[in-house]
C-alpha cells in the first residue's frame, strides 16, 4: 500500500468511526477533535487493526493521538513485517 | 410486461458475504449504509461496563434486518438505578458480574438481580435481554435463565455461546486500562452479529413462518434439467445447507420449494436422490413451474396461508431475487451462490429465532396437511354436520391460563385476516391481563382426529362498567372454515361475562391491512353492518347466548 493509500484509508477508519468527515489534508489529532474519545480511541484501533492487518502494543495504544502519529505507527509496523 | 430489478435485494446479497462471514471485520461493516428503508427502534442499555463498541457495529446488522437503533445508554452503574425518562422497545441489561464478586455469591446476585429486573418490568413494558455473564459463569449463568423466566417478556442474551465459539479470541487485555474492558475486537462484532441479526429482531419484529427454497444450485451443485437427477452433485456444504434447513423444519418452520423446473422431474428427483437429507415430504407447499417466481411465491403464501412477508426465499439468482423483491418488497431473500454461507446465514438470519417458541409451532406442518384432507372430505360429504361430526373434533378452553402466556402473546401479534383490533399486546401487557381480575383471557386448542392445530384463538375482555369490553379476538388462519367460530367465540365470551358478572358485550373493531373476514364475520355474528374504520358493536348476553348452538363437537374447560 502506498503512503497516499495508507493516508487515504487512515482518514475513511477515523472518518466512519467518528462519525465525521476528515479533509483529505487536516491534521486531526485527538484535542482537536472532541468526539475522539478514549472509547472511540479504542474503537479506532480495533478498525486500524483489522483494515490494516496489524496489531499494536498496548505500549503504542495511547501514542495513537494523530493521524500523523497512526501513519508513523503503521509504517513501522510495515517495515518489521 | 418490463420485468424491474430491486437493487436493495441485490445489495443486500453483496453484503451477505461481510455479515455472514465466520470472522466478520470491523473495517468491512463500518462502510456498510443501507439503500432501503429501516425502521427505526428504541434500545436502551442499562450497563455498568463498554456497550459502544459494540453499539458501532450493530448498524449494518440491524439494516440487515431492515432496523435501525436509537440508543440510550446509562451511565456506569452498578446499582441499576434505572433512571428511565421515556419509552424503549427494548431494554438491554449489560453488566459486567465480577464487578459484584467481593459483595455477593450467584445466589445473592441473582437475587439482586431479579428486584431490579422487576423494578424495570414495572415502568418498561417493553422486552427485556439480560446479558449473561460468560463462559466463566455457568451457575450463575443458570440462575439468571430460571430468573427470567418469571418475569414476562424477559429473556436472557447469551454471551456465553459467543465466547464459547471464540475461546480465548474474546478477551483482549490491551485495552482493558483505556476501556475498563478485556472485550476483544472480535468479541464486541460476535456480540453485536448476534444483538443485530437475532435478539433484537426477536424482540420487535414478527417471526418468519417458511422457507421458500430455489432447487438448482441452491439444494444441490448443478441443473436439474441439463445434468438430470444423477447428475447434480450433492457437496458436503450443500448437504449442510440442507440439514440446516431440515433442523429449522423440526422448529416448526414450513419448507416450500419454489423452482423453475418440471414438476414431474422434480419428483423423481427427491425420489431417487436419497442421499439428499430433504425428502419431498417435507414441503408443505410447491411452486414448480416456468412461471415468474415472483406470483409462485404468491402461490406458496396461498397454500400455507400466511403473508409472503412471513417467507423467506432461498435463491442463486440475483435476477429472481431482484424480481421477487420487486414484486414483494417485504419478503426477505437469502442469495445462495455459496451454500456454505448460506448455511451459516441460516443460523443467524433475522426472524428467524421466535422470542416465544411453542408447541403449536411444531404442529403446523401437519395441521396444513391434514386441512387439505378436511377440505376433500368436506367437498365429498353430503350433510356438512354429518362431516364434522366423524371428525371428532375437540375444543379446549382456558380461562387466564398464564402457562399459554407466550402462546397468548403470539396470537395476539398475529397479522393475518382473524383479528378483530390489531391491539397488538405484548408479552408485558398479556401477563398483567392474565393477574388482573378486571380482564378475562381465554385460550382455544382445536384438534380433530387428523390432527392438533394447537392453540387457535386468544379471546382478550376487560369488564368497562356493566358492559364486557372485547379488546381483540385473534384466531389462527389453520381453524377458519371448519364452522366453528361463532360457537368457539360465544363459548369463550360467554365464560368472560360470567367470570366478570356482566350481561353486555362490547366489540371493538378496527380495519387492518389484512382483516377483512374478521370484520366480515363480527356483522354476521351481530348482524351489524360496519362501515367505519374502527368502532364498537353492542350487543346484549340474551343475543349471545342465541349463538351457543350446539354442534357436534367436544368442547371442554380445563384447570389450569
Amino acid at each position: 500500500m502506498t503512503d497516499k493509500k495508507i493516508d487515504s484509508k487512515v482518514r475513511e477508519l477515523i472518518a466512519l468511526v467518528l462519525d465525521t468527515s476528515i479533509p483529505a489534508d487536516a491534521a486531526v489529532t485527538r484535542d482537536s477533535e472532541p468526539r475522539w474519545t478514549s472509547l472511540k480511541q479504542v474503537e479506532l484501533i480495533f478498525a486500524l487493526e483489522d483494515a490494516f492487518s496489524t496489531r499494536f502494543s498496548e505500549k503504542e495504544m495511547p501514542e495513537l493521538k494523530s493521524i500523523a502519529a497512526i501513519i508513523a505507527a503503521l509504517e513501522k509496523h510495515r517495515a518489521t513485517v | 410486461m418490463t420485468s424491474y430489478i430491486d437493487p436493495s435485494a441485490i445489495t443486500k446479497a453483496v453484503w451477505q458475504p461481510k455479515i455472514f462471514a465466520s470472522a466478520p471485520r470491523r473495517s468491512e461493516l463500518l462502510p456498510l449504509k443501507p439503500t432501503w428503508a429501516c425502521r427505526a427502534i428504541r434500545l436502551r442499555v442499562h450497563r455498568n461496563m463498554p456497550f459502544e463498541f459494540v453499539a458501532s457495529a450493530l448498524p449494518a446488522f440491524l439494516a440487515y434486518a431492515d432496523l435501525r437503533a436509537e440508543i440510550t445508554i446509562s451511565d456506569y452503574d452498578d446499582a441499576l438505578n434505572l433512571h428511565i425518562k421515556e419509552g424503549a422497545d427494548c431494554e438491554l441489561i449489560w453488566l459486567d458480574y465480577s464487578r459484584y464478586a467481593d459483595r455477593f455469591d450467584a445466589g445473592g446476585l441473582v437475587q439482586w438481580l431479579l428486584s431490579r429486573i422487576q423494578a424495570l418490568r414495572a415502568t418498561s413494558s417493553a422486552p427485556i435481554l439480560v446479558a449473561d455473564g460468560g463462559g466463566a459463569s455457568p451457575l450463575l449463568n443458570q440462575k439468571l435463565s430460571e430468573i427470567t423466566n418469571q418475569i414476562p417478556g424477559c429473556k436472557v442474551f447469551p454471551r456465553q455461546s459467543i465466547q464459547e465459539n471464540l475461546g480465548n479470541c474474546w478477551f483482549d487485555d490491551r485495552v482493558k486500562d483505556i476501556s475498563a474492558s478485556t472485550m476483544s475486537d472480535a468479541a464486541t462484532i460476535a456480540t453485536a452479529r448476534l444483538l443485530g441479526l437475532v435478539w433484537l429482531p426477536a424482540a420487535v419484529s414478527i417471526g418468519l413462518k417458511a422457507l421458500a427454497l430455489d432447487l438448482d444450485n441452491t439444494l444441490y451443485e448443478g441443473v436439474l434439467g441439463e445434468d438430470g437427477i444423477k447428475g447434480v452433485h450433492l457437496t458436503e456444504a450443500h448437504r449442510a445447507l440442507q440439514q440446516k434447513i431440515l433442523d429449522l423444519k423440526k422448529q416448526g418452520l414450513f419448507l416450500a420449494l419454489l423452482s423453475r423446473n418440471e414438476f414431474i422431474d422434480v419428483e423423481k428427483l427427491f425420489a431417487v436422490r436419497t442421499d439428499f437429507p430433504l425428502r419431498w415430504s417435507n414441503f408443505s407447499a410447491r411452486s414448480i413451474g416456468w412461471n415468474e417466481k415472483a406470483g409462485g411465491l404468491q402461490e406458496l403464501a396461498t397454500q400455507l396461508r400466511i403473508h409472503p412477508d412471513a417467507i423467506l426465499v432461498l435463491d442463486d439468482n440475483l435476477g429472481e431475487i431482484g424480481k421477487i423483491a420487486q414484486r414483494h418488497p417485504t419478503t426477505p431473500v437469502l442469495y445462495t451462490a455459496d451454500a456454505s454461507l448460506a448455511a451459516q446465514a441460516l443460523g443467524l438470519f433475522p426472524r428467524l429465532l421466535r422470542w416465544n417458541q411453542d408447541r403449536t409451532d411444531t404442529l403446523r406442518s401437519d395441521d396444513l396437511k391434514a386441512s387439505e384432507a378436511r377440505a376433500e372430505g368436506l367437498a365429498k360429504a353430503e350433510d356438512p354436520i354429518d362431516y364434522m361430526r366423524s371428525l371428532d373434533i375437540n375444543l379446549r378452553f382456558w380461562l387466564d391460563p398464564q402457562n399459554l402466556l407466550g402462546r397468548l402473546t403470539d396470537l395476539a401479534n398475529k397479522t393475518n385476516q382473524f383479528v378483530l383490533t390489531l391491539a397488538r399486546f405484548n408479552e408485558t401487557e398479556v401477563a398483567r391481563r392474565l393477574k388482573d381480575t378486571r380482564h378475562a383471557t381465554i385460550a382455544v386448542n382445536l384438534s380433530d382426529k387428523l390432527s392438533d392445530s394447537g392453540v387457535i384463538a386468544a379471546i382478550f375482555c376487560t369488564k368497562n362498567g356493566t358492559c364486557l369490553a372485547v379488546d381483540e379476538i385473534c384466531v389462527s388462519c389453520r381453524a377458519l372454515g371448519r364452522g366453528i367460530e361463532d360457537l368457539m367465540i360465544a363459548m369463550a365470551i360467554s365464560r368472560a361475562m360470567q367470570k366478570l358478572q356482566l350481561k353486555k358485550v362490547s366489540f371493538a373493531y378496527n380495519r387492518g391491512p389484512r382483516n377483512d373476514p374478521a370484520r366480515r364475520w363480527l356483522e354476521s355474528f351481530t348482524g351489524t353492518p360496519i362501515s367505519d374504520e374502527a368502532g364498537y358493536i353492542e350487543i346484549d348476553g340474551q343475543e349471545l347466548r342465541r349463538k351457543l348452538t350446539p354442534l357436534p363437537i367436544q368442547i371442554s374447560w380445563e384447570d389450569i
